[in-house]
């Protein structure tokens, strides 16, 4: 099975499962839980954004004016990038090629760096012209209601931020292991569970673009 | 867990140029003004796209019922959510215009001067 000629270690099923089938399912279901909740919590959000939006449409579309939809349009697909690596590291991990598996994620991780990296010029790019969160709003602006686009922009893509840092983090853990070999095609729970993240991750990003840089 | 099935490559590409594709139609159809419906294409555009990611990138074509029994159950409190939030905030106007300034529902914002969060508001 390893095609590097590397060793792989063996998985032991932890004693209250029946057997590795269980055990990665049980796995699987308490991702997509956690993921279900993830939802619930970006969602919050998207109703704050949806709500001054419907009462305030022209400040809307004079704030999505002043975001460069070049650098998001740009982001959208580094993550997708990032996202179609991920799904190939799962499936080297699952037909048990290691190197395979750590070259995919390196890539990932370099993806996230990057996007990271664009968002820092724009967040960077804004400040140079006084776009704050609304308390320390000091950028000229027709409509009064502006800030709280912004207010908006910086928790959301914030929060998202966060969630790609945790990632690169969650990445690096994984990569780490599959270095010593704990993943093949016997056991690769660790590496699909990041995955479904990671995907999570790029889907909250698809929605975000098209609201935050297109209004219009 | 031998016998697992494992997604073929081929799919992963396709998604892959698809969302690619659907990314540059986004763009694409926001240069066009199409009035009161560029927010609905833009939102169903989007969708297409997360539904991709969900069912072959994160798999759930080949998950269980528990899963999809998840992941609806949080789409639908979610739609809850927004039908509730709107439910009341389309219906305001006259209420509003009536009490404005006695429940102060709807105050503007402050302008802010040089850069210094107002006071005691």
């Amino acid at each position: 099975m390893a095609t590097t000629g590397t060793s792989f270690i063996k998985h032991e099923v932890a004693h209250h499962f029946d057997n590795a089938e269980q055990e990665f399912e049980s796995a699987k279901l308490g991702m997509w839980a956690f993921m279900a909740q993830e939802i619930l919590f970006f969602s919050a959000l998207f109703v704050a954004y949806a709500i001054f939006r419907y009462l305030y449409p022209e400040a809307f579309l004079e704030a999505s004016s002043l975001l460069s939809w070049k650098m998001g349009a740009f982001n959208t697909a580094v993550l997708i990038t990032s996202s179609f690596t991920m799904v190939m590291a799962v499936n080297s991990a699952q037909t048990s090629q290691k190197k395979k598996t750590f070259n995919f994620l390196l890539v990932t991780i370099l993806l996230a760096a990057l996007f990271l990296v664009v968002k820092y010029f724009e967040y960077m790019s804004k400040f140079h012209h006084g776009i704050f969160p609304p308390n320390y709003f000091n950028a000229m602006a027709v409509f009064e209601q502006v800030p709280i686009f912004f207010g908006i922009y910086f928790v959301i893509t914030g929060l998202h931020a966060l969630h790609i840092l945790i990632g690169i983090g969650l990445i690096i853990w994984i990569m780490r292991r599959t270095a010593r070999g704990e993943f093949h095609a016997d056991y690769f729970t660790p590496v699909e569970l990041v995955g479904l993240y990671w995907h999570f991750v790029d889907l909250v990003w698809i929605f975000l673009f098209p609201l935050l840089y297109l209004v219009g | 867990m031998s016998g697992h099935f494992i997604i073929p490559v081929s799919y992963y590409v396709k998604t892959f140029i698809g969302l690619l594709f659907l990314t540059f139609i986004t763009v694409l159809a926001a240069q066009f003004d199409f009035g009161a419906l560029n927010l609905t294409i833009a939102l169903l555009i989007a969708v297409v796209k997360a539904s991709l990611v969900l069912l072959i990138f994160m798999g759930l074509r080949w998950e269980k019922g528990f899963t999809w029994v998840l992941l609806l159950g949080s789409v639908v409190c979610v739609l809850i959510f927004f039908f509730f939030v709107f439910a009341d905030l389309m219906t305001r106007g006259a209420i509003d215009i009536e009490e404005a300034g006695f429940h102060d529902l709807k105050s503007p914002v402050i302008k802010i001067e040089k850069g210094h969060a107002p006071t005691g508001h």
